[in-house]
């Protein structure tokens, strides 16, 4: 029998017994769809997450203290990174290609107004050096300056989610807000913008990090954000800053630097391998449910073969061959599954279509529909080559029946 | 040179567990050439069905010898076997065996899918057959909405369309009533005398055993008698049209 009339012999069948056909393969559609709808969101969550950091540009790196990202004790706690870093740094001699140094903290504080208490993040930095870097205009008022940055003014700009629940259309610059129990005036509005770089402008209250510093009688700095003259140089500035750092913490030689350096490269790097290794194990999990189809598919293929003993006889007594016999269960099995997969895909896409319209408009409009083509042949490949290796078995024992026996077969 | 030899041949099954062989065929002998129209009758439980599978090579024997076409049986291998039973046997069951949800012309064309007769000569060879057996207008019927005369028929076209030597006809009408049983006889019997077909045909029924020219009767897995059929003027002037 020729492949032509094999796979029209499997079609057959299968349009023969629709409702069986399609309970057989529902496994796999489940399966299948699953899978793509865990890439397809993996890649979505992917895209969205860098889309959120990589908001520094290329030529920026962050400095922070302790020895790695994975080190949270040492980010969270150590005192490592102070002013004096920040003047060793700002020196032309030690890092030539720097040219911006934007230290910030953040307050683990809530605010108050009018005596009612909320809780926005708060932060102390340069709101100018941040409109620079991600392009924001004041919308009302205007970004406090480095010269009252340098004098720790109590002065703060607040984004425009919280403008609205504070003083809904009123008027806010000029008004008085409460943090830690000193006054800070409000002299400037972010725009709205949607989350960049991993900060939110809409819910935020910025303070001079000065300020807050003397908020919290604290002078190190959690986290450093210094910008390079051109992304070809930010390897050489990296290397400058190490050995300026290392000078001034006293690291002898041999021992490990307190602090770290991450240039956005690297974060996207890191970022990008956690998320794939995320969903390939979730892959890994969800393709475990097609084995358990491919199990569904070799025990209906078995009851199959049974029932269609007499079927099997005739071909036999009319000429069939071993092979013949083999390859029509085979084909059947594999033209199954594969049909599961082409339902999964369908399925599977048209759901995470779905979802990603929801995660839009609920966790955040960059949300973006992912499809890719390789989860597709995936898919395919994958539902097929378990037609294939569920089938086998099946297949075996149908071919391997006499054909007197077989028609004898009630 | 004959088309079927068989010398002192045995058949016995092996009852599992119980330890006791069944013996079916004793030491028959026989030989029948191409051409012939043999009927092999018996009650039931003779091992006339046995025999036919045996000869029909849809079972083997436990004992003796069988030639087909000059050929030992032990020295057909298994895709030989298969060419076989394509090319040179067409088989017609007591219970038709047609695919029920198939038309008849699918299941004609069922022995021509195993076959390598090029597929461009299918649909003549098809149309040919079905118009022997008076059937072209249920072509497209599919297998389950015919009558079982009708049914017996596409079988017997299923089994010619590779136009093999030998028609089996395995008790063809013993589903039937008796009008459409002797239309399958009729047509039977035309295969033989217009078509030249061997035909071997199994049945407990005497009137039936006598349309053939020889008829070998067996009892209790023995050859008891085998004898040309001497035909009455009546029944040699049953014409077909």
């Amino acid at each position: 029998m020729n492949i032509k009339h094999t796979i029209k012999t499997g079609l057959r069948s299968i349009s023969d017994h629709k409702s069986r056909s399609l309970l057989t393969i529902l496994g796999i559609v489940i399966g299948v769809a699953a899978v793509i709808i865990v890439m397809s969101l993996g890649n979505g969550a992917q895209s969205l997450i860098l889309n959120q950091i990589s908001g520094l540009g290329p030529e920026t790196v962050v400095l922070r203290p302790g020895t790695g990202f994975s080190d949270v004790t040492s980010v969270l706690f150590s005192q490592s990174l102070t002013q004096k870093d920040i003047d060793a740094l700002k020196k032309k001699s030690n890092v030539p290609n720097l040219i911006e140094v934007a230290p910030f903290v953040i307050l683990a504080s809530a605010i108050e107004f009018e005596g009612e208490k909320f809780n926005p993040s708060v932060m102390g930095g340069s709101a100018e050096f941040f409109g620079r870097v991600f392009d924001l205009a004041p919308e009302e008022g205007l970004f406090f300056s480095e010269a009252d940055i340098e004098q720790a003014k109590r002065v703060a700009v607040i984004g425009t989610d919280l403008k609205e629940e504070l003083f809904e259309n009123m008027n806010a610059i000029g008004e008085d807000i409460q943090i830690k129990g000193r006054k800070f005036k409000i002299i400037g509005v972010f725009p709205s913008k949607e989350t960049v770089g991993g900060f939110n402008f809409n819910e935020m209250v910025m303070i001079p990090h000065t300020s807050a510093q003397n908020l919290t009688g604290q002078n190190h700095y959690p986290e450093i954000i210094l910008r390079s003259d051109s992304v070809d140089n930010v390897n050489k500035m990296v290397v400058d800053i190490k050995v300026t750092l290392r000078d001034t913490h006293d690291i002898e030689y041999g021992e490990d630097d307190d602090f770290n350096v991450q240039t956005q490269e690297d974060l996207i790097d890191m970022i990008q391998s956690v998320i794939t290794i995320l969903t390939a194990f979730l892959v890994a999990t969800v393709a475990i449910s097609l084995v358990v189809g491919g199990v569904g598919i070799m025990n209906i293929m078995l009851v199959s073969v049974t029932e269609r003993t007499k079927e099997i006889g005739l071909r036999k007594a009319l000429g069939a061959k071993r092979s013949d016999i083999l390859k029509q269960f085979l084909f059947e099995a594999i033209i199954l599954t594969s049909l599961g997969g082409v339902i999964g895909i369908i399925v599977g896409t048209g759901v995470s279509f779905i979802a990603s319209v929801i995660l839009a408009h609920t966790i955040d409009p960059n949300w973006v529909f992912s499809f890719s083509i390789s989860s597709a042949l995936i898919g395919v490949g994958m539902s097929a080559s378990i037609g294939l290796i569920f089938g086998t078995y099946p297949a075996i024992q149908a071919s391997k029946k006499s054909p007197m026996e077989a028609l004898r077969y009630e | 040179m004959a088309l079927f030899e068989v010398k002192d041949l045995q058949k016995k099954y092996y009852a599992a567990g119980e330890g006791v062989d069944t013996q079916v065929l004793f030491d028959l002998n026989f030989s029948i050439d191409r051409g012939e129209f043999v009927s092999i009758m018996g009650p039931s439980g003779s091992g006339k069905s046995t025999l036919l599978h045996i000869i029909g090579f849809l079972d083997g024997h436990t004992g003796g010898e069988y030639y087909f076409n000059g050929k030992k049986y032990e020295d057909y291998g298994e895709n030989e076997i298969a060419n076989v039973r394509n090319k040179e046997m067409g088989f017609v069951f007591q219970q038709f065996n047609l695919l029920p949800k198939q038309t008849v012309y699918e299941n004609i064309s069922l022995p021509l899918v195993y076959s390598d007769i090029p597929e461009k000569e299918w649909d003549n060879r098809i149309k040919e057959v079905i118009e022997t057996v008076g059937l072209t207008h249920r072509l497209d019927y599919q297998a389950y909405k015919l009558s079982g005369g009708e049914k017996q028929r596409v079988a017997i076209a299923r089994a010619l369309v590779n136009n093999p030597d030998v028609i089996f006809a395995d008790e063809p009408t013993g589903n039937l009533d008796s009008k459409s049983g002797e239309a399958v006889m009729k047509t039977l019997e035309r295969l033989h005398s217009e078509f030249g077909h061997t035909v071997i045909l199994i049945t407990h029924e005497i009137a039936t055993a006598e349309r053939a020219n020889r008829m070998i009767y067996i009892k209790d897995g023995k050859i008891e008698s085998d004898k040309k059929v001497r035909k009455s003027k009546n029944q040699e002037s049953i014409k077909i049209k």
